[in-house]
């Protein structure tokens, strides 16, 4: 072996910089001729790389997963959300609106046994990106694979058409036909929507159908409809559609959106979209105007450096002191543009209200005057937050309407420690240990008899590791609830373990009073679920275990209002807000301000937390 | 020797069953339920259609049968090259664990080849000039390799190479949207895993190198050396010829152990530079209670683990003539 000076060892340890950063540059230089030669459309041009902090998985197919990165793929090719010629859209303003772009006709028709019949006939020339005709059979054929037997079997989810009429029969595979789909011609087709389903503010989404290409996805397959509803040919089986459904799940090559998948690589976890050239246009007839877009994995600590140095063009809903402050820095050095709107969720205390302390309403709220909300969120958001006092984020259209009535009617919790006390004496934890009366200063926790026993105010807390929530509430509760005789006991669990208990899955004696969560709310608000005082909906709806019939009776009220009755159902709202703010079955904590920061290069995007990037890039462009 | 490597092998399909077991009772024992995990993406519309999802996500992944039974299907599948199916990915094992296992050996690879080209003659150059300034330098610099967590190290490199000069991408495998030949696209790869493997190689100096320096220091210290110092032989002769072949033997143990390693991804640096590799997938399998993946990768790394055991045990035979393999 050669004798290995200083000097060798040090040129070895250049060389290899060296060499790899040559390699580098040059196949960066490389990269950039390619890209000067690539394919353009005559209108798109350009190319926006996005960077997302949640993996790509490549599962680009809805039914199985729903990863964040993996949903914005599907909803820019059209195979999830409103791009892929949904006959009903979601409007820039979060409504949802008839899609003119693929409807010529809609009709809507009450039955007199209650059911509603959807009667759509679809535009001609829409098309495929491999240019081949969309057709009514391929609306029906979608709705009746995605409820079929077959569509379980390879273990997607069938649930999505529960609420049109036939599908528990179809579902299940006693009756080849779906009742309540019908193929009516060539490019019309209609829904009948279950008895128990309406009234429903937002009924409008009941009709909402994408195309799935049956020519890909089933073979030899016919779709056939004798009066009794659409069904498919004998030929439509679980071993025919699964490698060629496998197939388009891993790798679309038919879709209907405004982009479509160039390629994804495995390795990098990086989704390359170009413009489908074929696409109509959104529900306004909108085109995609970026030639190209990419879907990088980025990494939350570096996802600034990442714009910053051009790795990226866009980061999409940022939140938190940290990143936020880090983007803006890129804004005042001109480097990167900000677009800022409020988050549709907020982050909580999810109380359980059937176990322990926490049972008890007056508990609820004398927590609830134990936290300093207002600096729980300036400290928590560096003062990107604001407090929210309902179930109701900032960006709701019903909160942005009721906005006084909310502000005024509901209760704030101010952080008031005699307050909490108060409440606690009203409820019945006067005691100490040995049922004695509590005294101030000589006890430490107070007790309540309940059933003939006493029952310590003790609040089991669960929650999870690397949480900045989690560390503020360890500072900024134990403090004060050890004021007025409470005590708060923490246990750190696994996240996965943590939603079990909360679901209480697995779990034999539910422990925990309260957790920390986050939530965001969908476009279709409807809370009735998540109130349903009925046992069956307690755990993986109800989370809270409340059962206060008045609560989910005006939640049923909201959600069974006309659907044109707008200002109806937000008053009614109001109401809903004002029993959930006195029930208190979570603390909200605050509603985030989000971000996006994106390359001064993009020109024309502004995206919110209701139109997302998927639908308000199409609107925009790359100068 | 045969009749060796016989038992040995015996010896390890005996663990191996023990180890199984073990195993499977320890992910069994873990608190939470997958089959809840399995159904987290179904829509939260009718109690009724959830829970009849619960059932047979449960009967599915065979949690309705005793624990025995669950052991007996998992093993014989397993046996049979199927690794199951994960619950997070909807996906097969087999096809999860592919690619994230071809980009961790990939770079780990290079990572080792690199390290042990640098650390095997800076070891030797320390010992045979130990206590200079030269081996005062290197143990300092080792030791702080050493002990800086690479999160550390990764983030410093990341600020200076990435951006400050420019000169690596901040994460990532390649450039996204590139597209060129084979050649190119290798290129790309490299220059995307410079970095990491930079931070890789240096994070890995620190031991090896010390402990060449230690085995080596021992050797030189021995009779055998001043005997061949007073024949005459030249230092290059006695360095190379006679001290460092019986510093190999405890040197070997580490070396076959690296090589085996580079099975192993690491969660840390994976996760910051944005590597699609195993340590990452093992950590999310973990975090999404996907019992398959974690259990597979597992039991992948202990039958590494048992095999790389029987090649070291072999090996001292090959670098060490006093050693008799039976």
């Amino acid at each position: 072996m050669k004798k290995f000076t200083k000097k060798t060892l040090s040129l070895l340890l250049v060389l290899t910089l060296a060499v790899t950063s040559f390699v580098g540059c040059s196949s960066n230089k490389k990269s950039t001729d390619k890209k000067s030669s690539e394919t353009k459309t005559a209108k798109a041009s350009g190319q926006l790389i996005i960077g997302d902090i949640t993996d790509l998985t490549g599962d680009f197919m809805s039914g199985w997963t729903s990863g964040a990165s993996d949903m914005r793929v599907r909803e820019l090719i059209g195979t999830y959300g409103y791009n892929g010629y949904s006959t009903i859209a979601l409007a820039k303003d979060g409504t949802f609106v008839q899609n003119k772009t693929v409807l010529k006709d809609f009709k809507s028709e009450d039955n007199s046994d209650g059911t509603k019949t959807f009667t759509m006939t679809i535009n001609d020339g829409l098309t495929w990106n491999d240019g081949t005709a969309i057709t009514a059979k391929d609306y029906v054929f979608s709705i009746l694979l995605t409820s079929s037997k077959q569509w379980g079997e390879l273990e997607a989810d069938t649930t999505s058409g529960n609420y049109i009429a036939g599908y528990d029969d179809f579902n299940k595979g006693t009756t080849k036909e779906f009742t309540g789909v019908h193929l009516l011609s060539d490019n019309q087709f209609s829904i009948t929507v279950k008895k128990e389903k309406l009234p429903f503010f937002y009924e409008l989404t009941y009709a909402a159908a994408t195309p799935s290409p049956m020519a890909v996805y089933a073979p030899g397959v016919t779709l056939k409809d004798d009066g009794n509803g659409a069904y498919l040919s004998k030929e439509f089986t679980t071993a025919l559609i699964k490698d060629p459904i496998n197939k388009e799940r891993y790798n679309p090559t038919v879709t209907c959106g405004p982009y479509k998948v160039e390629s994804f690589d495995k390795g990098g976890l990086t989704a390359t979209l170009v413009v489908n050239d074929k696409y109509a246009g959104d529900y306004t007839g909108q085109k995609p105007q970026i030639e190209k877009i990419i879907i990088k994995k980025v990494t939350s600590a570096t996802a600034a450096d990442e714009l910053k140095t051009g790795n990226v063009d866009m980061l999409n809903q940022m939140g938190g002191a940290d990143s936020i402050n880090a983007g803006l820095d890129l804004v005042d050095q001109g480097i990167a543009k900000d677009n800022s709107y409020l988050r549709n969720g907020y982050g909580m205390i999810v109380f359980t209200c059937d176990i322990g302390p926490t049972q008890f309403v007056k508990v609820r709220q004398a927590i609830a005057h134990l936290l300093d909300r207002n600096e729980f969120a300036n400290q928590y958001s560096g003062g990107y937050a604001s407090v929210v006092n309902g179930a109701y984020g900032l960006a709701q259209w019903m909160y942005q309407e009721k906005k006084d009535d909310i502000n005024s009617k509901l209760d704030s919790y101010a952080y008031d420690i005699d307050a909490a006390k108060k409440l606690l004496v009203e409820d019945g934890w006067t005691l100490n240990k040995d049922g004695k009366n509590f005294v101030e200063g000589t006890d430490k926790l107070r007790y309540k008899k309940v059933d003939g026993k006493l029952m310590p105010l003790t609040i089991q807390w669960a929650n999870t590791a690397n949480n900045p929530v989690s560390d503020l509430l360890s500072t900024m509760l134990p403090s004060s609830m050890e004021k007025v005789g409470m005590k708060l006991e923490a246990t750190t669990l696994d996240w996965g373990v943590l939603i079990n208990n909360i679901y209480r899955q697995g779990i034999d004696k539910p422990k925990y009073n309260m957790f920390n969560m986050g939530n965001s709310f969908a476009s279709v608000y409807d809370p009735s679920n998540e109130y349903n005082t009925d046992d069956s909906y307690m755990g993986m709806y109800n989370q809270n275990y409340i059962r206060d019939q008045k609560l989910y009776d005006l939640a049923l009220a909201m959600k069974q209002t006309d659907s044109k009755d707008k200002e109806g159902y937000a008053s009614k709202w109001v109401e809903f807000e004002k029993q959930w703010n006195y029930d208190l079955p979570d603390l909200p904590l605050y509603s985030d301000e989000y971000h996006d920061f994106y390359n001064p290069k993009l020109v024309g995007y502004e995206g919110n937390s209701i139109w997302t990037p998927s639908y308000a890039l199409l609107y925009a462009h790359v100068k | 020797m045969l009749k060796y490597i016989a038992k040995r092998i015996l010896y390890i399909i005996f663990v191996f069953f023990i180890m199984s077991i073990i195993m499977f009772g320890i992910f069994k024992m873990v608190p939470g339920d997958p089959a809840a995990m399995a159904i987290k993406d179904v829509p939260k519309t009718d109690p009724v259609v959830y829970q009849q999802k619960y059932d047979a996500a449960r009967e599915r992944l065979g949690l309705d049968k005793p624990i025995p039974v669950q052991y007996v299907s998992w093993i014989t599948k397993m046996l049979s090259g199927d690794f199951g199916y994960s619950e997070s990915y909807r996906n097969d094992v087999i096809n999860i664990v592919k690619e994230p296992m071809g980009n961790t050996i990939f770079i780990n690879i290079f990572n080792v080849v690199a390290a042990l080209l640098i650390t095997i003659p800076l070891g030797i150059v320390q010992a045979v000039k130990k206590h200079s300034k030269f081996d005062n330098v290197v143990q300092v610099g080792t030791i702080v390799g050493y002990s800086l967590p690479s999160f550390i190290v990764s983030l410093v490199a990341i600020y200076f190479f990435a951006i400050k000069l420019q000169i690596f991408p901040v994460s990532g495998m390649n450039t996204p949207g590139f597209s060129g030949t084979g050649w190119e696209k290798f290129l790309d790869k490299m220059y995307h895993f410079a970095l990491p493997l930079i931070v890789m190689t240096v994070a890995s100096l620190g031991s090896m190198t010390r402990f060449v320096r230690a085995a080596m220091i021992e050797a030189l210290s021995m009779d055998y050396i001043r005997t061949a110092r007073a024949k005459g032989l030249t230092e290059k002769v006695v360095i190379y010829s006679h001290a460092f072949r019986n510093a190999l033997l405890p040197i070997i143990t580490l070396i076959i152990g690296w090589f085996l390693g580079i099975f192993g991804g690491s969660v840390v640096i994976e996760q910051i530079f944005g590597l699609n590799g195993l340590g990452k997938l093992l950590y999310t399998s973990l975090q999404a209670q996907d019992y398959n993946v974690v259990l597979a990768l597992n039991m992948f790394y202990f039958v590494i683990a048992i095999v790389g055991n029987l090649i070291t045990d072999l090996s001292y035979g090959l670098v060490d003539p006093r050693v008799k393999i039976n």
